[in-house]
């Protein structure tokens, strides 16, 4: 190899080493950039931030969540912020379901699903407005629908006795039904032929 | 010239400098066309009444932050400011505002409030976390601060914002998009790389959702924006080649916008359906003029099938694309073609094609037609267990009453929204003989009855059943469902149990 080439070879090289470093250098303000954050995980992390908070007491929750495969409930227990009012512990359980299942169980509310307001009336209907995204994204049909369903009745049931039976909106309005199947017009109470089973 | 009679490369520059070369060359080509990344830009969109104003906002690990001095400069002419390398004082008239890096607590007009996150400085500049703006900035202000956390706009002073709901009506030829808004606004429309922008005006809007996704010919998405402070919506056709037309009515409350496909010269001639199964679909107007042909002797018991879902309504899909709507269309052909044929039954679908009618429209056909029996046909999602079949009956929420037959003699009077309690032992008979006839399907697992508050059957004025196939979920493959052998077998046992159900 003549002095000439190598002096090009040299070059050359140099000239890659010197585009690779100004390269990494460039890519370093990019890859260190932070991810952005979906909708969904800033939500969940909404809602963890407000189990956590607002209430003086903790309180052992039995939540119920939908099992496909056998078409019933199954319960799991829970350490939940307990506030001091019905309606509020009715939010609160709300949340909890939205977090979802810590055992990898379906979800009945999905995490993007947003609690716009609770109401008990005094003859024990609870009155709960879902936003939009509360339906569908959710596994769908007509049985995994009925537990979804029933996995919010029996929850909040369950664990707030003042609470006879579910009315659901969606939006503030009256939904026809949850995501195409199950008839939302009329008010829910707990299915006893559901009953939970623990894991 | 002397460059020119210079001696020439050797050999051995040929031989390794030339690859060399164009493995530079190559390199360089890369790092030019690397594609560039967006990096985040997002605005924080404050209403004032005045207008609106944008300070960006800079994301440090999961925590959003806005520079203090910005926020300040938009309400406030700073008198003074004391900052040393770890702690920021600012003064203005009689407030006074102090934040000490990394620390949560900081002190507004000498009370101490504690923020989410610790203060920050990058570059030059005081970063505060969003809620600052909730917990600090009315004592600064002396103004109400409207801010829902979560959000990235506030609205301050007398700005009430406003908010609005996006319906769809899809039609044959195009869509109706209703947007309804709870305060009066001044809309502007322009068409932009192939979206079409509403400008909202000045008007402060808190939307409830921000996107709005539809499975529709015609529409993707609507979308609101306020990024760059100028509220306005962005509708997405889902297609070329569409027009739209807005108009603003009920005294400025309500858009209403057509979205057709552009009118040619000539005639359109209709295309020949992708499959031969799906007639193409029917304007629901003219569906709901006539009941559906029904096919067979006029002595022989009548069955009602009932294709789930259909139209915009696609119902579930698997991983591969397969629909819902599509998969349980094509079972109920399977299914008419086992009952016809075997010449005991008469069969009317509610629906042939790629429509969508609604629950009242499917029990219609039923009670008008006077059905001896109505079979809804779904797939969905049983996790792991798979493949399954269920049959549902039809259980009123557990709060309901069930409509108790009425006195001998007496005419029996019960809502139509309430008809099919009438049934449920019926129902449940014609469950159970379906349910043991599919149980007789080899691989396929059957669980018993089940009752569920299936909207679809709760008009049905006859023994009515749901059958679900699956698993049908977007993670699973649906192959098995959609192969003719499956769907025959499928059918077959499903008119054994009608024949089972039909003996007396």
């Amino acid at each position: 190899m003549t002095s000439r080439a190598k002096l090009v070879m040299f070059v050359t090289a140099a000239a890659l080493a010197l585009g690779f470093a100004y390269f990494h250098w460039l890519s370093r303000g990019v890859l260190n950039e932070p991810a952005p954050r979906p909708e969904e995980q800033a939500r969940a992390q909404l809602t963890e931030a407000a189990l956590l908070s607002g209430g003086r007491t903790a309180h052992k929750a039995n939540l119920y969540f939908p099992s496909d495969e056998d078409g019933s409930l199954v319960e799991e227990a829970r350490l939940i912020a307990w506030p001091d009012s019905d309606a509020d512990r009715i939010r609160s359980v709300l949340l909890a379901l939205v977090a979802g299942s810590s055992s990898g169980r379906p979800r009945s509310l999905t995490a993007s699903a947003e609690v716009r307001g609770v109401f008990l009336a005094t003859d024990g209907t609870a009155y709960l407005d879902f936003s939009n995204s509360a339906v569908g994204l959710f596994a769908p049909g007509i049985g995994s629908e009925t537990l979804a369903v029933y996995s919010i009745v029996d929850t909040l049931a369950a664990n707030i006795p003042a609470v006879k039976r579910v009315r659901f909106l969606i939006q503030g309005q009256e939904a026809e039904t949850l995501d195409g199947h199950v008839d939302l017009t009329s008010a829910f109470a707990p299915d006893p032929n559901l009953a939970p089973t623990r894991p | 010239m002397d460059v020119l009679e210079g001696k020439p490369l050797s050999l051995s520059f040929y031989r390794y400098g030339r690859p060399v070369l164009w493995l530079a060359a190559m390199l360089a080509a890369v790092l030019i066309f690397w594609p560039a990344r967006t990096l985040r830009s997002d605005n924080f969109i404050l209403y004032l009444p005045e207008g609106a104003r944008t300070i960006p906002i800079q994301s440090v690990g999961r925590v959003d932050y806005l520079p203090l001095l910005q926020i300040l400069n938009l309400f406030v002419h700073v008198d003074g400011m004391q900052a040393s390398q770890s702690s920021l004082r600012v003064w203005f008239g009689q407030n006074d505002v102090q934040i000490q890096l990394g620390d949560k607590k900081v002190r507004v007009n000498k009370t101490r409030v504690t923020l989410q996150a610790p203060v920050r400085a990058e570059n030059g500049e005081w970063l505060v976390p969003l809620d600052f703006m909730a917990s600090a900035l009315p004592q600064l202000t002396h103004q109400p601060v409207q801010y829902r956390v979560g959000a990235r706009r506030i609205f301050i002073g007398s700005t009430k914002p406003g908010t609005f709901s996006v319906h769809l009506k899809a039609l044959a030829t195009g869509a109706d998009i209703t947007i309804a808004f709870t305060d009066k606004v001044s809309i502007k429309t322009e068409a932009s790389n192939g979206r079409w922008i509403v400008y909202l005006g000045g008007h402060p809007v808190e939307p409830l959702e921000s996107s709005f996704q539809f499975q529709n010919p015609f529409v993707k998405t609507i979308q609101f924006d306020d990024q760059d402070g100028v509220p306005k919506l962005i509708v997405a056709p889902a297609s070329d080649g569409l027009d739209f037309f807005p108009t603003l009515a009920a005294d400025g409350k309500v858009l209403e916008a057509q979205i057709s496909k552009q009118q040619p010269a000539t005639a359109l001639t209709p295309l020949p359906p992708a499959n031969p199964l799906v007639a193409p679909p029917v304007p629901p107007q003219a569906a709901e003029e006539q009941m559906p042909a029904v096919e067979g002797s006029a002595s022989l018991p009548l069955v009602i099938l009932d294709p789930g879902h259909g139209g915009p309504d696609t119902g579930s899909h698997d991983k591969n694309g397969v629909l819902e709507k599509d998969l349980v269309l094509s079972l109920a052909m399977q299914v008419r073609a086992a009952l016809v044929g075997s010449g005991r039954f008469r069969v009317a679908l509610t629906r042939s094609g790629d429509s969508d009618p609604t629950f009242d429209r499917r029990d219609e056909v039923a009670n008008v037609l006077h059905a001896s029996a109505f079979v809804t046909l779904h797939a969905g999602d049983f996790g792991s267990a798979s493949p399954r079949a269920v049959v549902y009956t039809f259980e009123p929420p557990a709060s309901v009453e069930t409509a108790s037959p009425a006195p001998a003699g007496l005419p029996q009077l019960i809502s139509w929204e309430r008809v099919q309690e009438l049934h449920l032992d019926s129902s449940r008979e014609l469950g159970t003989a379906i349910e043991q006839a599919l149980g007789a399907f080899r691989g396929l697992s059957v669980p018993k009855l089940t009752a569920a508050p299936a909207r679809v059957l709760r008009s049905v004025n006859a023994p009515a059943v749901a059958i679900e196939i699956g698993s049908f979920a977007p993670d699973t493959d649906a192959t098995l469902f959609t192969s003719s052998s499956f769907q025959q077998q499928l059918a077959g046992a499903i008119l054994n149990g009608l024949d089972n159900f039909k003996k007396p």
